[in-house]
C-alpha cells in the first residue's frame, strides 16, 4: 500500500503556463499548443509524470528536537526575533509528533504521511521475533562483497545496504508531479530513496564500522585498559622516543576481522604539537593540544587491488601528563563513498568539492565520548559546534545554489546537544551540579538562537515568493526519572526469572520464557510473549486481549514512589492506535507513554533487569522526548498560511503537497488540521 | 645535471605556460601531441626506414602465404618461421630509435611528473612544510636553528615543530589568497628558497627540493638542489595528488603517465602517414 492517492489541483503551478498560452495569437497558440501537447505526450508516455512546476518554491527547515514550550519562552524573551517575525507573517504553533515520539518514527511519519503501521518504523531498534536479536529499524547493511578465486578470498569493497522504511516518500509524489525536490539529511532515509532529484542521507547513515558512530581513543595512561566502551573503543599506546604508533579500524565484524591501517604521531614536547602520519596514504597533519584536524582521508587496504576509503578528524586532547588522542568515527568519505549516501551517486562528491569534506555519519555529535568521560562538557560542545558549522556552511551554499522547487534541509545539532545538556536548564534534575551545569545554562538556548539566525538568513536569501516552513519532529523535556520496564514486569508477575536470587541480569539472560507474559524491548515498546510469533511464546492468542487489558490497567496505576505522581500517562495499543496496519506485525503490541520527566532506561530497552523499577537519572544524557507523545510536541512555523493546515507530522507532509496543488484524496490526511 | 634540469624546465615552462589556466588535460594532450611529433621525427631520423619497410613487407607476405596455402602444412610452417624471423628483425630495427629516445623521454617524464602528479593547495587548506635535517642514525637530535622567511600572503599558524625521532622540522602554512610564492628556510646566515603554490592551476608543483646528488636531482628535478654544506637533506611540501581516474572495477589509481603514453601512441599512429614515417 502506498501512502498517497493524489489529485492535482491544476490551478496551482500549471495555471501560469495556460495563462501565457492564452495571450498568444491564434495561429501561434495552435502551433504552441500542438508542440506542448506533443511534448506532454512524450513526457507522460515515458514517465507518467505531469509537466514542470512553475509556482513559488517551498523550503522546509527541519530542526530536530526543537521544543514548542521552550521556543515560545525564548520568543517571549525576545531571543528569537526571526521566529517572531516569521510567526507574524504566517503562523506558529505546536506540531503533534509520532507514537512513540522517537526521531526515526517521527521523521518516517513526515516522509510517508503514514504512521508506524504504514512505514514499519516503530523504534530505533527492532527485534527478530524468534531470537530477540536486535537490529537497526531503518536500514540493514549487507556483508562486504568477496570474490573467491582458487580458495582465496578477495574483499572487493563494502557490501550493499537496504532501506527498511516502507511507504512512499512525499517527494516522490512531488517529482511525479513535476516538482524538482532536493532533500538534505532527511532522517530514516539511508540509503537514499532515489526518488528525489537530489538527496543526501542523514540520520541512520553508519560509519565505516557499520555502527551509528564508534569513536577511538588512544591514551598512554597505564591505568586504562584496552576495550570497547559504549559507542567507542579505547586503545592504550606506548610513548617511545617521542612517538606513538596505533591502528585505525574499518569494516564490520570483530576487531580481528576488521581492516586496519597504521598511523604514527611524532611529538614535539617543547611546543606541545604533534605530527600525525597515516602510513597507508601518507596523509600528514600538524596538531597542537586542544586542536581539531580537518577531515583526513584514510585508506584501508582490502587486497592488492582494492582499498576502502574513509575519513576522520583527530582531536589532540592532551600531551601531558598523558598522551590522549580522540579520533572521530571513521566516516564514509563523500569524495569516494563506500556506501550510497546521495542521489545521484556522485552528488555527495560534488557537494564536498564545493564545500569541503563533511560529516556523513547520521548522528554527528559525539554524545558517547561525553558519557564515557573522553570529552568534557566544553570539548563536547566544541565538537558539536564543529559539526553544526559544517552543516550551516553547507546550507548557505545549498541555498545560494537553490533553483529547484522544493528544498528540505535538516539540522540535528539541537537534538543531540539537548540530550546531553538539558539538565543545565533544570536545577531540579537529580544530577544537576551547580558548579558544572550552572556555567552551561545557556548551551541549549544559544542553539535556539543559532537556529533563529538560520531562519533570518533564509528569509533574507531565499528566492522571492518562497513559502518557508520551519518544523521539528518532537519537543524536549528534562529526563529526571528512569523507568526499568522489564524490572517492573518481573515485580508484577508479567515476567518470570529463572534464578530469582540473581538481582540483576542482562539481555533477557535470566528470563523463564514459558512463564513470561510480556517483555519490554525498545524505548517505548512492550511485546506480548505470544505463542506462534515469539520464539518461546507462552500467551495463547485467545488470551492476548486479557493480558493486554491487565497490563494496561496495571501500568496506568503505577506511581513514582518519590513523587506520588503517575509514572505512565498513556498506554497505546498498536492495533487501536495506528491507522495504517500493513506492517503492524513488525512492531510492539503496546507503546508505553511515560509521564513527562520519566523515560525508559536504555539497558531495559535491550532486556536488562535491575533491582528497582524506577530510579533517578544520573547520566549526562539528561534531556529526552521518548515519553507520552502528547507531552513533547514539536513546532510548526510558516511565513504564509498553509493551504492545508497541519496538526501533526503526517498532516504536514500532505500540507507540503498541498502547497504544490497536490491534493491527498485518501484517509492518510487524517493528521491534517489537528487530526 | 643542474644545468640540464634548468634548460628542460625552461623549455617545458615555455610550452605549457599558455595552458596553465585550463584543465590539466589540455596541457597533457598538448605535451602528448608534441611528444608524439618529436618521437616520430627522431624515429624517422635514426631508424633504417627502408629496412623497416622491407621487413614489414616480409611480414605481410608471410601472412598472405599462410592464407593462400592453408592446405599445405609445410608452407604454413615455413611462412610462420619467416614471420617470426621478420618480427625479430623488426624489433631489432626498433631498438636503435628506442635507445636514442629512452634517456631524453625519461628526463621529460621526471620533469612532467611534478606538473601532473600533484595539485596545488586550495587557499582554505593548510600546507605542511617539512625540512629534513642531514645526519644518520645516532646523530644529534638537538633542535636545529631554522627559521622561515615568508611573503606577506603566506603565514605559518604553527611554531617550528621539531620531530626529533624523524629528524624533521615542520611548519603549517596557510594562505588566504590563491598564489604562487617562494618562501625561504633560513639556516644561520643562509636562506634556502622553496616554491609553494596555493592554487589549482595546471602548474609545476615541485614537492621537494632535494640534497645535491645525482639521484635526488633525477627524482626531483624541478628545483635546484640544496647546497652540500646546508646541513639539510630536503625541503618538502605535501602537495595532494591529482586524480586521473581508477582502473575499472578496482581502486587502483591510474597515473597521469598512463594517459601520456596512450595519447602519444594515438597521436603517433595518426601522424605517421602525414609525416611520412614508417613505423
Amino acid at each position: 500500500m502506498t501512502g498517497y492517492s493524489i489529485e492535482v489541483d491544476r490551478s496551482v503551478g500549471t495555471r501560469s503556463r495556460f495563462a501565457e498560452l492564452s495571450s498568444l495569437s491564434p495561429h501561434l497558440r495552435n502551433a504552441t499548443a500542438l508542440l506542448l501537447g506533443a511534448l506532454c505526450l512524450t513526457v507522460l508516455g515515458c514517465s507518467g509524470a505531469g509537466g514542470g512546476y512553475e509556482g513559488p518554491p517551498v523550503i522546509v527547515l527541519g530542526f530536530d528536537g526543537m521544543d514548542y514550550g521552550l521556543t515560545q519562552r525564548l520568543m517571549d524573551e525576545g531571543r528569537m526575533p526571526n521566529f517572531t517575525r516569521l510567526s507574524q507573517l504566517g503562523g506558529f504553533g505546536p506540531l503533534g509528533t509520532s507514537v512513540p515520539p522517537q526521531s526515526p518514527v517521527a521523521w518516517s511519519n513526515f516522509i510517508t504521511g503514514q504512521d508506524s503501521g504504514g512505514h514499519g518504523i516503530f523504534d530505533f531498534v527492532h527485534r527478530e521475533a524468534d531470537t530477540l536479536e536486535p537490529y537497526f529499524s531503518t536500514s540493514r547493511v549487507e556483508d562486504p562483497k568477496i570474490v573467491k578465486i582458487l580458495g582465496w578470498e578477495f574483499p572487493m569493497g563494502g557490501g550493499g545496504v537496504e532501506l527498511l522504511r516502507k511507504g512512499q516518500e512525499f517527494w516522490e509524489v512531488l517529482e511525479q508531479n513535476g516538482v524538482e525536490s532536493h532533500i538534505y539529511r532527511m532522517p530514516a532515509n539511508y540509503p537514499p530513496s532515489g526518488t528525489a532529484t537530489r538527496e543526501l542521507s542523514g540520520m541512520g547513515t553508519p560509519d565505516l564500522l557499520g555502527s551509528p558512530g564508534t569513536f577511538s581513543f588512544y591514551t598512554s595512561d597505564l591505568f586504562v585498559s584496552e576495550g570497547a566502551v559504549d559507542g567507542g573503543y579505547v586503545y592504550p599506546v606506548d610513548l617511545w622516543d617521542d612517538k606513538i604508533e596505533g591502528d585505525l579500524y574499518a569494516g564490520p565484524g570483530s576487531r580481528a576481522e576488521r581492516f586496519s591501517t597504521a598511523f604514527s604521531a611524532y611529538i614535539d614536547p617543547a611546543s606541545e604539537w604533534v605530527e600525525l602520519v597515516i602510513e597507508e596514504n601518507g596523509e600528514k597533519r600538524l596538531l597542537k593540544v586542544g586542536e581539531w584536524s580537518d577531515w583526513v582521508p584514510i585508506d584501508f587496504e582490502l587486497s592488492a587491488v582494492s582499498k576502502m576509503r574513509g575519513m576522520a578528524r583527530f582531536f589532540l586532547k592532551s600531551l601531558n601528563p598523558e598522551f590522549e588522542l580522540y579520533v572521530t568515527p571513521i566516516n564514509i568519505d563523500p569524495m569516494k563513498p563506500e556506501q550510497p549516501i546521495s542521489t545521484p551517486g556522485d552528488f555527495a562528491a560534488e557537494l564536498a568539492r564545493a564545500t569541503g569534506r563533511f560529516y556523513t555519519q547520521g548522528m554527528m555529535e559525539d554524545t558517547k565520548a561525553l558519557t564515557n568521560d573522553v570529552f568534557s562538557y566544553d570539548e563536547f560542545l566544541a565538537q558539536a559546534r564543529l559539526a553544526g558549522e559544517e552543516i550551516l556552511d553547507q546550507y548557505e551554499h545549498v541555498l545560494s545554489q537553490f533553483e529547484a522547487d522544493f528544498l528540505f534541509y535538516y539540522f540535528g545539532n539541537l537534538d543531540q546537544v539537548s540530550h546531553m545538556m538539558f539538565r543545565t536548564l533544570d536545577p531540579d534534575h537529580p544530577a544537576y551540579d551547580p558548579e558544572v551545569d550552572g556555567p552551561h545554562a545557556d548551551a541549549v538556548p544559544s542553539i535556539y538562537e543559532d537556529f533563529d539566525s538560520i531562519v533570518g538568513y533564509t528569509l533574507d536569501n531565499m528566492p522571492e515568493d518562497t513559502r518557508l516552513i520551519v518544523m521539528s519532529d518532537h519537543g524536549f523535556t528534562s529526563w529526571r526519572r528512569t523507568f526499568h520496564l522489564n524490572t517492573w514486569l518481573t515485580q508484577n508477575g508479567f515476567m518470570t526469572l529463572k534464578d530469582k536470587s540473581r538481582a540483576k541480569s542482562s539481555i533477557y539472560s535470566n528470563v523463564e520464557w514459558a512463564r513470561t507474559k510480556a517483555y519490554a524491548f525498545g524505548l517505548n515498546g512492550l511485546y506480548i510473549n505470544l505463542a506462534g510469533r515469539e520464539g518461546e511464546g507462552s500467551v495463547r492468542p485467545e488470551e492476548f486481549d486479557a493480558v493486554v487489558a491487565d497490563l494496561t490497567e496495571s501500568l496506568l496505576a503505577v506511581t513514582d514512589p518519590a513523587s506520588g505522581l503517575p509514572a505512565i500517562t498513556k498506554v497505546y495499543r498498536a492495533d487501536q492506535t495506528y491507522q495504517d496496519r500493513e506492517y503492524l506485525d513488525i512492531g510492539p503490541d503496546l507503546q508505553v507513554g511515560y509521564a513527562k520527566g520519566v523515560r525508559s532506561s536504555g539497558k531495559s530497552a535491550i532486556g536488562d533487569i535491575q533491582t528497582e523499577f524506577i530510579t533517578d537519572n544520573t547520566e549526562y544524557w539528561s534531556g529526552d522526548h521518548c515519553m507520552d507523545h502528547e507531552t513533547v510536541p514539536g513546532i510548526l512555523l510558516t511565513n504564509t498560511q498553509l493551504r492545508r493546515p497541519a496538526g501533526d507530522l503526517r498532516g504536514l507532509s500532505t500540507s507540503v503537497l498541498a502547497e504544490f496543488g497536490i491534493d491527498i484524496a485518501d484517509a492518510t490526511a487524517a493528521g491534517a488540521a489537528g487530526g | 645535471m643542474t644545468l640540464l634540469n634548468t634548460i628542460l624546465r625552461s623549455i617545458l615552462d615555455l610550452l605549457l605556460t599558455p595552458f596553465e589556466g585550463f584543465s590539466p588535460w589540455v596541457g597533457l594532450i598538448v605535451i602528448s601531441l608534441l611528444s608524439a611529433v618529436v618521437a616520430l621525427l627522431v624515429y624517422k631520423k635514426v631508424s633504417n626506414q627502408d629496412a623497416i619497410e622491407r621487413v614489414k613487407s616480409r611480414m605481410q607476405a608471410s601472412l598472405f602465404e599462410i592464407r593462400l596455402f592453408n592446405d599445405d602444412l609445410r608452407a604454413i610452417l615455413r611462412a610462420q618461421g619467416a614471420f617470426l624471423l621478420a618480427n625479430l628483425r623488426y624489433l631489432a630495427l626498433n631498438l636503435v630509435p628506442l635507445l636514442w629516445m629512452i634517456v631524453p623521454f625519461l628526463l621529460v617524464f621526471v620533469h612532467l611528473e611534478p606538473r601532473y602528479r600533484n595539485q596545488g593547495f586550495s587557499p582554505d587548506t593548510a600546507a605542511l612544510l617539512e625540512v629534513e635535517v642531514a645526519g644518520g642514525e645516532g646523530s644529534s637530535t638537538e633542535r636545529p636553528s631554522l627559521e622561515l622567511d615568508l611573503p606577506a600572503e603566506i603565514r605559518s599558524d604553527s611554531p617550528a615543530i621539531w620531530l626529533a625521532g624523524a629528524r624533521r622540522m615542520a611548519w603549517r602554512l596557510v594562505s588566504d589568497e590563491p598564489a604562487a610564492h617562494v618562501i625561504g628556510v633560513r639556516s644561520g646566515s643562509v636562506t634556502h628558497p622553496k616554491e609553494i603554490r596555493f592554487n589549482d592551476r595546471a602548474e609545476l608543483f615541485s614537492a621537494e627540493r632535494p640534497a645535491k646528488g645525482l639521484l635526488g636531482q633525477l627524482a626531483q628535478p624541478a628545483e635546484k638542489p640544496l647546497p652540500s654544506d646546508s646541513g639539510l637533506s630536503s625541503i618538502t611540501v605535501n602537495y595532494p595528488e591529482r586524480s586521473w581516474g581508477t582502473v575499472p572495477w578496482t581502486d587502483i589509481p591510474i597515473a597521469w603517465w598512463f594517459w601520456w603514453l596512450v595519447l602519444m601512441v594515438v597521436f603517433g599512429l595518426a601522424l605517421r602517414r602525414p609525416m611520412g614515417v614508417q613505423i
